[in-house]
């Protein structure tokens, strides 16, 4: 049941229907959650995976017991020993099942071959999302930032909560379980608000992010594809991921509003950020969140790393030292957590460069602007900015969406060959399955979530703006919005279907 | 809240309308030009049938459906019958078209030609007939039901994608022309009802590679293929729905001429299946049969396969009357009030359509020979084509001794009883004497043609080159026009003759 499919809508439709039948009772609310994850699980996997994650799911509960009862009594020891224990868990799972899994299929093959069955046993949907979350809650039981949860089912609501449950965001207990312990009773304005973010999550997916996938697939399918036809693709597949995950996340933060649980925003209109480091304060914002507060930190706060640290020559660099190192960390693992393979390695390392020189060479920049008497806040220098982090992204992604890191060094080496402008305008790209007005209604789409990411960044809501036009306009542009997905959709038979792309990480 | 429930319900209200709407113009239009796939003409004059009104319920293959022609049979046997075959050949299709006829008709027999026996029936092979089908059928449970064998069959397949044609057809926004707008409507004031669902095929000398038509071309030439296990599943289906509703059910294969050693060599099969399930086979396509009928590769038949519309006549002929002696059918013309008016207009329509819409002499000649109780008047103004040897046996099958033209009795009449004479020009003062000049050959013909009522005849002038002899001009007589010159000229021919 994909996201984007019928049957995922009227999945919903239902769920939140018996959902609010039960509005004034919360344990039914709950159960009601649970159910509807229940059921999207095994619809997604199966049921001897549902088993998995309930396991997985009861020992991070016990265990979080156990980490409070130790704070409590001061065992401070046994309480870091069992919290270590638990990320170990959790995370041993997840890395298993990121990087092992090869060898679990071949076992399997080799077993099934002598007549033993394994079972059906697949990877758990969400993973890479609640793996994280379990991490934090056991982590801030261990730190004391809030209690464990005292009620299994409620704790599942948490871990398994339905809408976020295939691509995020990142849930921290403490800002999403009280919201989730609360009876939430059906709001007009809530679910309308809902409903249009749920639109337009649905309008970047389906309109705009598959359809730049068909041609970006079409190019990239075809290896003597080389210079500007091949960067131009790379340069929509920025545009196709961004779309893609962000309309998927706009989606989920529709669901869950309309449920009356505001989710963590997981993007703030990357489009406009002016570096790189600004990127990643703007993109996957959960991700980022979890990495900064559970790796970034502890480690520059690390009293082994500062005192490493103090061994640094130049005092500029001694407080660059820990930070840098805390950057090429995190970022490493933001590139393994995306994949398995070296080129999501070299991915990381390729952000934890840009992001670690503006740390180190901050003076040196700043001076560069002064004596060339740059205005960092004029407009020039932002679209300017944001071009060329823009260009900069479009560079990483290359290791992302190749199959591995060779195909990746192919795919630069291809890129700087001859650069032909006028593929743009010859034709060219009508040989990779979208005629000539799907390729107009593509460049409008991109030209409309530039637009969207600007009004954003100047605080325009246009929810907002809609609800507070007369009903005659807002009717309008609801029905104007559902027909635009229904009609120019990327959907059905004819077309090759594309999953959200972060649902695979 | 009541305020909320009343707002959301005129929200989706409009939305459903526009929904609608938006579908129409953008669903796949499968009414194509052909008679036969004008299929919101055909459904809509099929829901308008009186009950009880069908005898023959046609269904099967693009054969079937330009091989059985309902307005002969009707013509020949006084059968009335109906063909819901299509350009398709799926069991489940015709399965599902047999449920949604029998909702409002209870036919004497249901006829098929079964020839998707041996089909895969899985969707990826047969995904253009399964929406053709659901596209075409106009009933909701019916559709929903297809959706749902679809998606059993394949679940894969999507159920909406099935069941609502615009989350199929959306991606038609890009392609959008004049075809897109034509509405069900404006299909239906084009529909010629006497068709009744038959794919009416122009007559005319087939070019292609002649098939020599003799005992060795039924020879048996490989093994048969094993039958499909979904299409009996759903022919299986087929054949209890009818005997539930006590309607009988009979196999017909019509002859086609380029499959014959195919189907030969899988008749041992076919006639077992049918024979274990207690249907009568018909079987048209030997050689016995397409002799007796007088088929003709070259004038009978618009490919290898199909025949054309004088193969057609020349089929139902020998399909209806079959049929009637074999189910013990009556002819509905014997009994008054058990056959509606319209049946006789359809036919006089059908042979009005038939000459009219011939494009050579030799078709009209064709077409001409087999209408013996029809009167017509010949004027030969050019005698080269009328000794022509290409129509020699034509005028002689016509009863025209062409010997017996000349300059001097250039007409040649045959009365409703099928007497001829052979007449001279009309008088110098006739506007005939033009016609004369202008070297072509008219005839003046009409289904309804009354010499003693010349006023109430439509009279049709149909003129043709001598060289080619393609048609040059037809006109239909209408004495609101101003078509003086003609109806001068034969009423002054009539007046001589009569």
């Amino acid at each position: 049941m994909e996201l984007k499919s019928a049957g995922y809508c009227a999945f919903v439709f239902a769920a939140l229907l018996v959902y609010f039948c039960f509005h004034k009772n919360r344990t039914l609310q709950r159960n009601v959650i649970l159910v509807s994850s229940a059921l999207l699980i095994v619809s997604l996997t199966n049921v001897p995976t549902l088993l998995l994650m309930l396991f997985i799911a009861l020992t991070v509960f016990i265990l979080g017991l156990a980490i409070e009862k130790s704070t409590v009594e001061g065992n401070m020891k046994k309480a870091r020993c069992l919290m270590f224990a638990g990320v170990f868990f959790v995370l041993g799972i997840l890395i298993y099942f990121k990087f092992f899994t090869f060898t679990f299929e071949a076992l399997r093959r080799f077993a099934a071959g002598r007549g033993v069955s394994f079972g059906e046993l697949v990877f758990p949907v969400g993973l890479s999302y609640y793996a994280l979350s379990m991490t934090a809650y056991l982590i801030d039981i261990y730190h004391k930032k809030h209690g464990a949860e005292k009620s299994f089912p409620d704790i599942l609501e948490f871990f398994f909560y339905f809408p976020s449950i295939t691509e995020g965001p990142i849930n921290l207990y403490a800002k999403t379980m009280p919201q989730l312990k609360e009876a939430h009773s059906f709001d007009s304005d809530r679910c309308v608000l809902g409903l249009l973010r749920i639109l337009w999550g649905y309008i970047k997916k389906v309109v705009i992010a598959d359809r730049i996938g068909i041609l970006v697939t079409g190019i990239l399918s075809e290896k003597e594809n080389g210079g500007f036809i091949l960067f131009f693709a790379m340069l929509l597949y920025s545009f196709q991921i961004y779309t893609d995950f962000s309309g998927g996340i706009d989606v989920i933060m529709g669901v869950s509003e309309i449920l009356g649980v505001k989710l963590t925003e997981n993007f703030r209109a990357p489009l406009v950020s002016k570096s790189v480091t600004e990127f990643w304060q703007r993109w996957h914002m959960s991700l980022g969140e979890f990495m900064e507060k559970y790796v970034y930190y502890p480690i520059v706060l690390n009293k082994r790393v500062m005192k490493l640290s103090k061994k640094v020559r130049w005092k500029y660099l001694q407080r660059a030292f820990s930070a840098t190192l805390a950057s090429v960390i995190v970022f490493i693992l933001v590139g393994i957590w995306h994949g398995t393979g070296w080129n999501y390695v070299v991915y990381g390392c390729f952000q934890a460069f840009f992001v670690s020189q503006a740390v180190l060479l901050a003076p040196v920049w700043k001076n560069a602007r002064a004596g060339l008497k740059i205005n960092d806040a004029g407009l020039s220098y932002r679209i300017l900015t944001a071009l060329r982090t823009f260009l900069i992204l479009t560079f990483g992604r290359y290791f992302i969406k190749a199959a591995n890191l060779s195909n990746a060094v192919e795919m630069l080496r291809r890129t700087f060959t001859e650069w032909r402008f006028s593929c743009l305008f010859d034709g060219s790209l009508l040989h990779y399955g979208l005629d000539i007005k799907n390729l107009y209604l593509m460049y409008f789409s991109i030209l409309l979530i530039i637009i969207a990411d600007i009004l954003a960044e100047r605080k325009v809501s246009i929810r907002s703006w809609i609800l507070s036009q007369d009903r005659l306009l807002r009717y309008m542009v609801y029905l104007a919005g559902v027909f635009f997905v229904i009609i120019f959709g990327i959907y059905g038979k004819g077309y090759d279907s594309t999953t959200f792309i972060y649902q695979a990480f | 809240m009541k305020k909320n429930i009343i707002r959301t319900v005129f929200l989706l209200a409009l939305f459903s309308l526009i929904f609608l709407n938006v579908q129409t113009v953008l669903r796949y239009k499968w009414d194509g030009d052909d008679p036969g796939e004008n299929f919101s003409g055909r459904n809509g004059a099929y829901r308008k049938e009186p009950g009880d009104s069908v005898d023959i319920f046609c269904v099967g293959t693009s054969e079937m459906h330009q091989a059985f022609s309902p307005v002969v049979a009707y013509e020949k046997t006084g059968l009335t019958g109906y063909n819901f075959a299509m350009q398709t050949r799926s069991a489940m299709s015709e399965y599902y078209e047999v449920k949604y006829a029998l909702k409002y008709q209870k036919p004497s027999v249901v006829i098929c030609d079964f020839m998707a026996l041996f089909d895969d029936a899985s969707v990826s092979m047969n995904d253009v007939n399964y929406r053709k089908t659901i596209d075409t059928i106009p009933s909701l449970p019916i559709k929903y039901m297809i959706a749902r064998d679809i998606c059993r069959m394949d679940p894969g397949e999507s159920f909406a994608d099935w069941f609502i044609p615009l989350l199929h057809y959306h991606s038609g926004w890009s392609e959008l022309d004049e075809t897109y707008f034509v509405t069900p409507k404006e299909k239906k004031r084009e529909y010629k009802v006497y068709t009744k669902g038959w794919n009416y095929r122009e007559p005319g000398r087939f070019d292609g590679e002649i098939i020599e038509i003799s005992p060795g071309l039924w020879e048996v030439e490989d093994d048969p293929l094993p039958v499909s296990e979904g299409s009996v599943y759903y022919y299986d289906k087929l054949i209890r729905e009818c005997r539930e509703k006590d309607v009988r059910v009979a196999a017909v294969i019509p002859p086609k001429l380029g499959d014959a050693p195919v189907i030969q060599s899988h008749y041992g099969v076919f006639s077992r299946y049918f024979e274990d399930r207690g249907v009568e086979l018909l079987d048209y396509d030997v050689y016995d049969e397409v002799e007796w009928m007088g088929l003709s590769m070259t004038s009978d038949f618009a490919d290898r396969y199909h025949l054309n519309g004088l193969g057609a006549y020349k089929f139902t002929t020998a399909l209806a009357e079959d049929l009637k002696e074999l189910f013990g059918l009556e002819d509905r013309r014997l009994n008054p009030g058990a056959v509606s008016s319209e049946w006789d207009e359809n036919e006089r329509e059908y042979r009005s359509d038939l000459f009219s819409g011939q494009n050579t002499l030799f078709d009209f000649l064709e077409y001409l020979s087999l209408y013996d109780d029809m009167p017509f008047i010949m004027g030969a103004s050019d005698l080269g084509t009328v000794r022509d040897e290409r129509y020699g046996e034509l005028f002689e099958a016509l009863g025209i001794d062409v010997s017996r033209m000349s300059q001097t009795t250039p007409f040649v009449m045959r009365d409703e009883e099928g007497r001829i004479s052979y007449f001279p020009a009309p008088s110098e003062d006739n506007p005939l004497e033009s016609a004369y000049n202008s070297e072509v050959l008219h005839f003046v013909t009409s289904p309804d043609f009354d010499p003693d009522d010349i006023e109430k005849t439509g009279l049709q002038v149909m003129t043709f080159y001598p060289a080619s002899a393609e048609v040059c001009s037809y006109s239909a007589y209408d004495k609101n026009l101003k078509n003086d010159d003609y109806y001068n000229e034969f009423e002054a021919v009539r007046k001589r003759l009569y």
